[in-house]
């Protein structure tokens, strides 16, 4: 397939930074041999710049690879996200991960990402019904923060509202402590404990994650439904007031435990609790390195 | 009274999983200097309350980690208290407001995953009101008595 | 493999008489590592510790637990016990089964079972205790004081009496603070120069202080026993050393009419080289380069430098830092006034008889801009009728602050006697909203101003202020006789409200030290710890903690000095060793510790390999700051920070113990 504009703006822009020494990696998309399957690429010589793609099944969100050693190396790193991937390079900068001056954002506009099961079918089009339930509800189709920014050539996401995202968390509110019980006992039942969901985490960068920690044992090793539940307990804890919504945990998920729905739902928690979002300042201090004085006090007697 | 004993029948209570309805198992993490100091303040004065409360000390509400309140499921507590210092009073300064928010966050996740959230009580006790905690001891142990056998969560095994 | 033995305390009867003290030390005999179990009448008993100490040492115990009263009675006693057979204090663990078991509870059987568990609990976790030493840190010792005011010089110079060195930092270029800009001071109406001067003096000349004036507190590092301080001494443009303090270059400056004196609050005009006032400490000018002629002109004017007869004035002087090691800190930078030009419907900055309390002190004062003679600022007469505002600001949540300002009582009271005392005839009105005169011999000088010279006390607010005729129209209400009065005055004098040093927020955060949300520094412990802040090695003196009078300054300012003589009457400062410590393989620096850290004891360490290159960043404890709250601990996401004392693995094993 032929280069779109958005493909040559995209190789201009990374070819440029590796030949003037900028960067010494390019991270970014490159076409798959599936056509609906783009997969990451690591580009540190100018001459390969041409190998960089982008399109609507750029699904995956490439700051999970910042926080790998190998990757770190480089020092100074260029990297092609979505609006909604950046949030997690700024999450990284608050947090200290990586440096602001050592990385270049090349920033895509962005419609919406195609579901990769429809892609597979060989869906192509961004629509409403196509595209994953984050692309519904965001509100960064321009990255917040970029170094350069490359708009988008697609048809802008039309939204009749008839398709509603992350509807199963109002449906789980509304339920009894019991069924809500029930539900998540069959739904974690099902995990194997293969932390892909933590791998798949831009966010999860801990070298020694807590579940690995034996004294004591945060998380029972069993993978029996106790030890599962707290192992999703504690990962969404963990993630809460951080998490920036890109889904790859869900969707690495093998046996597709509806991970966004805690996600999303402690992040609607957080926001209605202290007006946070992650990922959107990187000056803000995060949410939980801070407190108010008048915070939400109601359930404590 | 007999439909009661049917019904802990259907239910047999497990040896693990705090289905002690009748004599439950309640943990409560306070910290060292208002809370803790509150409930010994009830001792002096020889106050009466519940006996089913166990007391872990930690410094400071900065210091009890909400994951306690699992491992504290796990090992058979029908319910759990947290208690500390109440706003502005905090011994180091401001370990109870960072904890607030955490609290409150993760009870939420509780409540989400299916915890009945009647199971955990958070609370402000100063090391002047013993007769606070007498009353929260004694009303959190009602409240957990009262709930049904079947009241159980994710964390604990059946 | 532990040794542990259990100690099972009656209490007389008031253990034993509701807790079965025989079962417990049989369940304590059951569990694996308890080699030795007894229960003894009362523990905290010279026998007791004896017997105690005696098992300690047959059996070789690695650690022990007391089931007994509760830790915050006797945890010291048996840890000291402990202590004197060569076990670490720190593997004593208490079971609280008095007042949390014994005490609260009726059902025998019950409360058995309970002691049981808490005894069990602590059995675990005293497996699980490892050793902790006391942490020493060492003592610089000397000392700083940040704000030359009454505070900060009466702790200067209680400190340097003690034998200790002192640098004592002044932004403006002479010291004495607010108290040089009074005239004479609540009750005794000493004039205030007469009592200050002598300690400015004394403050200059004393040995052990070293006094920067035109100077700032640039930046702060370290802790407790070792602050690494950078002070700015601005660029004086007069060499201090060769001054005489003569006076001939501020007589041939030709800016004399253009310059607001701050010292007079803009009563009276200043030039650009200039001291003060007459009797400044150091007696060294201050050349004002905002304003200066030789700066703004491109160095055609050097008059001043022509008058000089040392030669010692020098335009090209620079700012200079100053590094100084100091052990310990005192923080007394005083306060400003609110601005009362918010009050619009007062008139302040619109009317230019209405003026503020501090400016009437300038004008009462000898050596103020009309020596002692009170005068009106717009025509130069002497005021018949003087009305008074109090409150204006204080007291008033909605424009101003909430809180009072505790001197305006008594000042405005002093005003208004020593109005009547100049102005034979005069009358003054004094509006208020109550009288605040608690300390020794006030009320009786309020009492004073009212009966013998004359005063009239007026209970309400007033309203509005608006010049007529050449007359201030006074509007208010007489809240006492429910009408509403009108006064014809020819000067108002406002008591405004008492707020902290402009830029003391900043100072506090460089400190690392808590203040409120008015801005003043916030105390440790509001009673019991008035003197120290929140951070260790760190005093507070003087209004920068909050509305306060001179003798309570006088007072708070020798607090801090002798709290700091007597931290360094020893060599190190001993800290507990139940602090936090990183585990530096597993950190990977995200620094949720630091932010949560409410004592700056989280800093960055970077851990390098033998030829000096990076390897990574960690968390680093400051043990000379940490004290062990553990908010570090829950912020850790990976577990790689701990408390000594309370570690997770001790928690989790007493939750373990009381399975059910």
């Amino acid at each position: 397939m032929a280069n779109t504009k958005t493909d040559e703006k995209l190789q201009k822009i990374a070819k440029d930074l590796l030949e003037s020494g900028e960067v010494s990696l390019v991270i970014g998309y490159a076409k798959g041999s599936n056509l609906q399957r783009m997969r990451p690429v690591f580009i540190t010589k100018a001459e390969d710049a041409g190998k960089l793609s982008f399109s609507p099944h750029a699904v995956q969100d490439l700051a999970v690879f910042l926080k790998k050693p190998e990757v770190k190396k480089f020092g100074k790193i260029g990297i092609v996200v979505k609006g909604c991937d950046e949030k997690a390079v700024n999450a990284l900068i608050q947090e200290y991960q990586i440096s602001r001056d050592n990385i270049k954002i090349i920033g895509m506009e962005c419609n919406g990402v195609i579901r990769q099961n429809i892609a597979d079918k060989g869906e192509t089009n961004v629509s409403e019904s196509a595209v994953y339930d984050k692309c519904l509800i965001c509100e960064e189709h321009i990255p917040v923060l970029y170094d350069f920014l490359i708009e988008s050539e697609e048809p802008k996401l039309v939204l009749s509202g008839n398709v509603k995202p992350y509807s199963g968390i109002e449906k789980l509110e509304s339920m009894s402590a019991e069924e809500k019980n029930a539900f998540w006992a069959k739904e974690f039942d099902k995990c194997i404990k293969c932390y892909a969901c933590r791998q798949a985490c831009p966010l999860c960068y801990c070298s020694r994650c807590i579940v690995e920690k034996n004294m004591p044992q945060w998380i029972d090793t069993n993978s029996e439904e106790t030890g599962n539940a707290q192992w999703n307990l504690i990962r969404a804890y963990h993630l809460s007031g951080r998490c920036i919504g890109c889904g790859e945990c869900e969707r690495a998920c093998p046996v597709n435990i509806p991970l966004m729905l805690i996600n999303e739902k402690m992040a609607k928690d957080v926001y209605n609790l202290f007006g946070y979002k992650s990922g959107l300042d990187i000056n803000a201090k995060p949410v939980f390195g801070v407190f108010s004085e008048s915070d939400f006090n109601d359930f404590i007697k | 009274m007999e439909d009661k004993d049917v019904k802990k029948e259907e239910h047999k209570a497990p040896k693990h999983g705090g289905d002690n309805s009748s004599d439950p198992r309640i943990i409560a993490f306070v910290c060292n200097w208002c809370t803790y100091s509150g409930a010994d303040l009830a001792g002096t004065s020889r106050m009466k309350y519940s006996d089913n409360v166990r007391v872990i000390k930690l410094p400071c509400t900065g210091r009890i980690d909400p994951l306690f309140i699992v491992e504290a499921f796990k090992k058979g507590a029908k319910g759990v208290l947290v208690s500390g210092c109440h706003p502005g009073d905090c011994h180091y300064t401001s370990g109870n407001y960072h904890s607030r928010r955490k609290y409150a966050t993760f009870r939420d996740l509780l409540g989400y995953l299916g915890v009945d959230l009647d199971r955990v009580e958070f609370s402000w006790v100063s090391a002047s009101e013993g007769n606070k905690w007498v009353s929260i001891i004694n009303e959190f142990t009602d409240k957990i008595k009262s709930l049904p056998g079947k009241s159980t969560d994710i964390f604990t095994k059946k | 493999m532990s040794r542990i033995g259990v100690f099972v305390c009656w209490c007389g009867s008031n253990i034993a008489g509701t807790v079965d003290v025989e079962k417990v030390r049989e369940e304590a005999a059951k569990i694996p590592g308890v080699v030795s179990a007894l229960d003894y009448k009362y523990m905290c008993s010279d026998p007791g510790q004896n017997s105690l100490r005696n098992i300690i040492k047959e059996k070789n115990l690695t650690g022990i637990v007391l089931a007994a009263c509760s830790p915050h009675m006797h945890e010291n006693t048996f840890r000291k016990a402990a202590a004197k057979e060569g076990l670490n204090p720190y593997f004593v663990e208490i079971a609280n089964i008095r007042e949390q078991v014994s005490w609260v509870h009726e059902d025998k059987e019950r409360a058995t079972a309970k002691a049981v568990d808490l005894m069990k609990m602590m059995v675990e976790k005293v497996k699980r205790d490892r050793p902790i030493e006391d942490v020493r840190v060492p003592l610089n010792k000397k000392a700083l004081v940040i704000g030359g005011g009454i505070a900060g010089i009466q702790a200067a110079l209680d400190i340097a009496n003690g034998g200790v060195e002192v640098i004592l930092v002044e932004k403006e270029p002479s010291i004495g603070g607010r108290m040089i800009q009074l005239d004479e001071t609540f009750p005794t109406l000493d004039c205030s120069s007469c009592i200050m001067t002598p300690k400015m003096v004394e403050a200059n000349q004393h040995p052990n202080i070293k006094l920067y004036t035109y100077s700032e507190v640039e930046d702060i590092s370290g802790y407790i026993g070792n602050f690494k301080v950078k002070i700015k001494k601005k660029a004086r443009s007069v060499v201090e050393k060769d001054c005489t303090g003569c006076g001939e270059c501020w007589n041939a400056c030709p800016m004399h009419k253009n310059v607001k004196s701050e010292f007079n609050v803009n009563l009276s005009e200043r030039t650009a080289i200039y001291v003060p006032f007459p009797q400044a400490v150091p007696l060294v000018p201050v050349l004002d380069r905002s304003v200066c002629l030789h700066f703004k002109k491109g160095g055609k004017c050097q008059k001043c430098y022509d008058a000089c007869g040392p030669k010692c004035i020098n335009f090209d002087l620079q700012d200079e830092i100053i590094e100084e090691t100091v052990g310990a800190i005192v923080a007394s930078t005083g306060y400003d006034l609110m601005d009362t030009s918010m009050y619009g419907e007062y008139g302040y900055g619109k009317y230019k008889d209405v003026i503020s309390g501090l400016q009437f002190e300038r004008l009462l004062s000898a050596s103020g801009p009309t020596e002692g003679v009170i005068k009106r600022p717009s025509d130069g007469k002497t005021p018949q009728t003087i009305v008074f505002v109090q409150c204006v600001g204080s007291r008033d949540p909605e424009k101003g602050v909430p809180y009072c300002s505790k001197v305006c009582c008594m000042y405005t009271a002093k005003h208004a006697k020593l109005f009547a005392h100049k102005v034979h005839g005069s009358q003054s009105y004094v509006f208020y909203i109550d009288i605040r005169s608690t300390s020794k011999g006030y009320e009786e000088f309020v009492r004073g101003t009212m009966e013998q010279d004359g005063a009239i006390y007026l209970r309400g607010r007033v309203s509005k202020i608006y010049e007529d005729e050449g007359k201030l129209i006074v509007k208010g209400a007489d809240t006492l006789s429910g009408n509403q009065v009108e006064i014809a005055a020819d000067m108002v004098v406002l008591a405004t409200g008492v707020i902290p040093k402009k830029g003391s927020d900043k100072l506090a955060q460089m400190l690392g030290i808590s203040y409120d949300k008015y801005g003043f520094f916030t105390e440790s412990h509001p009673k019991l710890r008035p003197a120290e802040s929140s951070t260790a090695g760190i005093f507070l003196a003087g209004m920068a903690q909050g509305p306060r009078d001179i003798p309570e300054s006088v007072v708070s300012g020798s607090a801090a000095a002798s709290k700091i003589l007597g931290l360094f009457s020893k060599n190190e400062y001993e800290v507990e060793g139940t602090i936090a410590n990183v585990n530096e393989a597993t950190c990977v620096a995200c620094f949720y510790c630091q932010r949560v850290c409410a004592y700056n004891a989280i800093s960055k360490k970077e851990i390098k390999d033998r030829s000096g290159k990076l390897i990574k960043v960690v968390a680093n404890v400051n043990p000379g700051l940490c004290t062990g709250c553990g908010a570090c601990v829950n912020a850790c996401f990976s577990k790689s920070i701990d408390v000594k004392g309370f570690m997770d693995d001790q928690i989790y094993a007493e939750i373990k113990a009381l399975a059910v």
